[in-house]
């Protein structure tokens, strides 16, 4: 104790110091103990073939995720097209003509749906069904269907025969068939975030594959979503983008593919031929407020190719309702293209 | 305050520094759980701090002394470190294997063709 009587530092002002030095020290500790990049409390789970997680940034409670991992269970008795007891499934198998009453989910996804064909001029298409059930990307198949299957399919493809009105969905041709696997997650994603958001959240992050949808601005830091490297399962990115409070959608074709004779058959099929589109690109990502948007125009964008589909998203960018706020397109020599 | 008293605070400043780090590096996994999960249902869960070795297979954990045990069904999760790996699997595509370990909340790894989820909260 001489030093302290030698000064004019008490013992009091010296255990204050010390007491003020521990709790600094301790909220420091406490805080990178609990992490700042991880979240709080998360869920997750597998639907829609994919793997589907929620993390909070708050105190959201468990509950309030369990309920949102729950939504999922009852989007996928919606827009499943081979569970046998989902909706979708009993459009595209349906008996007779006439109206088909569908659920208020369902009727705006179709919209949605339509409306993305037009302004993407067909490249995205939900009346491909027919053609879409003649392949296998999922399970051991790796058979590619031949051209007479591909061309009778191709047939019952017009999305103007698809049409609702207060009466119902009409399908103005027994044979055609939807496929929503192109929207549906972001329709879903957007769901969720609306679900959390009016549960009391306000920062978290949606995952449902390739559909990242952000709530909040994480602390204020911003969320860094990574654009994978196509092909590389190490887990590389070939971009971080730094979002907040928006969605960031990625198509890639490296996301289901076969090899057959040293040919590849990736799954983002074009409309117009019914075989995987050929294109210069490996993945497209989009950043808009509506995932659902953003999900249909990745796949279009994809087949477009490059040159096209930057113009594309250019176009984009000027539109009044949700426009894209930032893309990145990665060719076939994995050159990354940045379009903000 | 002389040299000295600076000295004697830098000194108490710089001791709950080196008490904080030590405090992060050994106990920020505390408390820290793996569960797995098969077809959205949790199947077992246990402390990360916690070495053990388990298959995962028809929907259940078994606890197995060393990896040689595991005959080549299901997923090899290994815990030990405080970190949680998918060392070896019956999947086709492998994915969940080239996965990197998970320490961390919410961190995951997915082996999507046998529907099985490891994740640490």
């Amino acid at each position: 104790m001489n030093i302290l009587q030698k000064t004019r530092l008490s013992k009091y002002e010296v255990i204050m110091l010390i007491i003020m030095a521990s709790v600094f020290m301790t909220g420091c500790t406490l805080s990178a103990g609990n992490g700042e990049d991880e979240p709080q409390s998360s869920i997750n789970g597998i639907y829609f073939d994919t793997f589907v997680s929620i993390s909070a940034y708050d105190d959201t409670p468990a509950e309030v995720l369990k309920g949102a991992i729950g939504e999922c269970e009852k989007y996928e008795k919606i827009f499943s097209r081979t569970d046998e007891e989902s909706q979708l499934y009993s459009i595209n198998n349906r008996s007779a003509g006439g109206a088909i009453c569908i659920s208020k989910d369902m009727s705006r996804v179709i919209a949605a749906g339509l409306e993305y064909g037009k302004m993407t001029e067909g490249r995205f298409d939900i009346a491909i069904g027919a053609v879409t059930k003649q392949w296998d990307f999922h399970g051991d198949g790796c058979v590619v269907p031949d051209g007479k299957t591909i061309e009778d399919a191709l047939k019952h493809t017009d999305a103007t025969a698809i049409s609702q009105n207060d009466s119902g969905l009409f399908i103005d041709d027994d044979k055609l068939e939807m496929d929503l696997g192109g929207i549906a997650k972001g329709y879903i994603a957007d769901r969720l975030k609306e679900y959390l958001t009016e549960n009391g959240c306000t920062e978290a992050v949606i995952a449902l594959g390739g559909n990242i949808v952000c709530i909040g601005d994480k602390r204020g830091q911003g969320y860094s979503v990574g654009v994978k490297t196509p092909f590389d399962n190490t887990g590389k990115l070939s971009k971080v983008l730094n979002v907040s409070d928006t969605s960031v959608v990625t198509s890639g074709v490296y996301e289901r593919y076969f090899e057959k004779d040293g040919q590849m058959y990736h799954h983002i099929l074009d409309p117009a031929t019914g075989y995987p589109a050929g294109t210069d690109l490996y993945s497209v990502t989009i950043v808009c407020d509506d995932s659902m948007k953003a999900d249909a125009l990745t796949t279009a964008v994809l087949i477009m190719g490059e040159k096209e589909g930057i113009e594309y998203i250019r176009e984009r960018m000027k539109d009044e309702v949700s426009p894209v706020k930032q893309a990145v397109l990665i060719n076939d020599r994995y050159s990354v293209t940045e379009i903000n | 305050m002389k040299k000295k008293d600076y000295i004697l605070i830098s000194s108490l400043i710089i001791g709950i520094l080196i008490l904080a780090v030590v405090w992060k590096c050994a106990f920020s996994s505390a408390g820290r759980e793996v569960y797995v999960t098969v077809s959205n249902e949790e199947i077992c869960s246990c402390n990360i701090n916690e070495d053990c070795i388990l298959q995962i297979i028809d929907g259940s954990a078994i606890c197995l002394k060393d990896e040689n045990e595991f005959d080549g069904r299901g997923n090899l999760l290994i815990i030990s470190g405080g970190k949680a790996d998918v060392i070896s699997a019956d999947c086709p595509d492998g994915v969940c294997v080239d996965m990197p370990p998970i320490s961390k909340c919410g961190e995951s790894i997915v082996c999507m063709p046998n529907a099985v989820i490891v994740s640490v909260r």
